[in-house]
């Protein structure tokens, strides 16, 4: 089974939603209990309580991580007061889920759970340190999508999709979308990344599909 | 250029502070409480005082609020622009943390390896301490199986958010309802001495904490500190934890069994060192720290 993980913030696009045939959708409004239990010391055995029952770890192929973290807005079903810090629980909760053998896309890294490859700013520092051109952030530029070791569209400049190769590996990320811009002097610089999952097409999807099948053999 | 930044009125910020004034330095201290602007994708920091460049610095001590909710903000009459001032730089100051050349105490993203606890526990393990069998739950049966197994349990939060370690009562029907609410942390309660550690670098200061209460971090609870030397290999141990975490500067919190067992219960990132004995010890070695360091060229 392929478990979409996701918050309110940035929800995951239809294609990717619809595209991975029998995906569970988890959001933490759905990690209602009883029927959690995690034990660090084993979590192939690790089970989440959510509304539709329990989930367990043996059943899970692949998790989609698409959110940073839960956010009080992603509860509007515990008490106003109570909500930050369920928030902070259910995230620590999903950060050592999200450890569990399963082919997770992107691996959490601590402070976000859907990996690296979300904040703009981290990613324009990250390139910077890795003598990447970078430029300042605007609406305009191109965007390309990562996933393994396509990038996509298929059509696109292969100095950016290198460039976009790059800057995933220094982010450690397996699935990213990067938004680049070219200069007149300089070619392809970063201008940011945004979350794959919203970007995700029909083609994005079925790449992923992919990627998890090979993961998953 | 050594920079700090957060509140300076803030005990462990205050005191890193006046020691490095001691050893000759002037910190650019960048203050959560007046307006600060941070050039996006780039290192130009613009506050009330002037510009200033991060490319010029060479260690940060980095204690970092959510300035949203500092008091000072909140009631200032410019609390609005403040709030988006604060918004739009702490990330910016965070990414170039976490990127930066420079020594940093802590890097924002080994920082966040304290806030999921049993997540922190794995790399602690596998750096070679004990941790009390733990899980995370919601379910009352689950944590009654765990009980019958463990013996006494200990409820704490599982995230960053502070709150007090207590026994777990399950025969309290009322908090056994409300454990379906929230997915909590328990672990093996672990009788013996408190002994917190800090690290700084590759020096340790450790104190033992002789209290009878489950968490002597408790109001009111009596406590009685002592400075200590770790036996062992143990001082070499925390240094390589706190190193595995990515950490400079880590708070250790260790306990000893009657039998002489070591436990460690977590690394904290941005240890609160006034409240433990020896503060000035830890200051002192931070001061060294940051203003000794000098950049890899």
């Amino acid at each position: 089974m392929i478990v979409i993980v996701s918050g309110n913030g940035h929800r995951p696009a239809r294609p990717l939603l619809r595209g991975l045939g029998g995906a569970r959708l988890v959001t933490p409004r759905a990690l209602t209990g009883p029927g959690t239990r995690c034990d660090p010391a084993d979590l192939t055995a690790a089970t989440l309580g959510t509304r539709r029952g329990p989930l367990a770890a043996g059943d899970v192929t692949a998790v989609l991580a698409c959110l940073p973290a839960v956010t009080p807005r992603d509860l509007p079903h515990i008490a106003g007061p109570e909500r930050g810090f369920v928030a902070a629980e259910l995230t620590a909760l999903l950060a050592l889920w999200l450890q569990a053998p399963a082919l997770v896309v992107n691996r959490p890294v601590p402070g976000a759970l859907c990996g690296r490859g979300l904040d703009g700013d981290d990613a324009r520092c990250a390139a910077m340190q890795a003598g990447l051109p970078v430029a300042a952030p605007t609406r305009t530029g191109a965007r390309l999508t990562l996933v393994g070791d396509r990038i996509l569209p298929a059509t696109a400049d292969p100095t950016a999709a290198e460039l976009v190769r790059t800057l995933a590996k220094t982010l450690d990320a397996t699935v990213l979308c990067a938004r680049l811009a070219r200069e007149p002097e300089r070619g392809w610089c970063v201008q940011g990344v945004e979350p794959w999952w919203q970007a995700a097409d029909h083609e994005a999807t079925t790449a992923l599909g992919a990627l998890i099948a090979e993961g998953a053999r | 250029m050594i920079l700090l930044w957060g509140h300076p009125d803030e005990r462990p910020f205050a005191r890193v502070l006046q020691a490095l004034r001691a050893r000759g330095a002037e910190p650019l201290i960048l203050d959560q409480r007046r307006p600060l602007a941070v050039a996006a994708g780039g290192t130009a920091v613009h506050t009330a005082g002037g510009r200033w460049d991060l490319a010029d610095v060479t260690a940060a001590y980095l204690r970092p609020y959510d300035a949203t909710r500092l008091r000072a903000v909140t009631a200032s009459p410019a609390r609005t622009a403040l709030t988006r001032h604060a918004r739009s730089a702490a990330p910016a100051l965070c990414a170039w943390a976490d990127h930066a050349p420079a020594l940093v105490v802590n890097r924002p993203s080994a920082t966040a390896t304290n806030a999921a606890k049993a997540s922190q526990g794995l790399s602690i393990e596998a750096a070679g301490f004990a941790v009390p069998p733990s899980l995370v739950t919601d379910d009352a049966q689950a944590l009654a199986e765990f009980a019958a197994e463990h013996g006494a349990v200990v409820a704490k939060p599982g995230s960053g958010v502070r709150a007090r370690v207590a026994l777990a009562d399950l025969d309290d029907p009322e908090r056994m309802a409300r454990l379906a609410t929230c997915p909590t942390l328990f672990q093996r309660h672990i009788p013996g001495e408190d002994v917190r550690v800090h690290v700084v670098g590759d020096r340790t200061f450790a104190v033992r904490l002789t209290s009878d209460a489950i968490d002597y971090r408790v109001r009111d609870a009596a406590l009685e500190q002592s400075t200590t030397e770790l036996p062992g290999d143990l001082p070499e141990r925390c240094v390589a934890l706190a190193r595995a975490l990515g950490l400079v500067v880590a708070g250790i919190d260790l306990r000893m069994t009657p039998e002489g067992d070591w436990f460690c219960f977590e690394a904290n990132p941005a240890p609160a060192f006034t409240f433990f004995a020896g503060a000035d010890h830890v200051a002192e070695a931070m001061a060294d720290l940051l203003h000794a360091h000098r950049p890899r060229t």
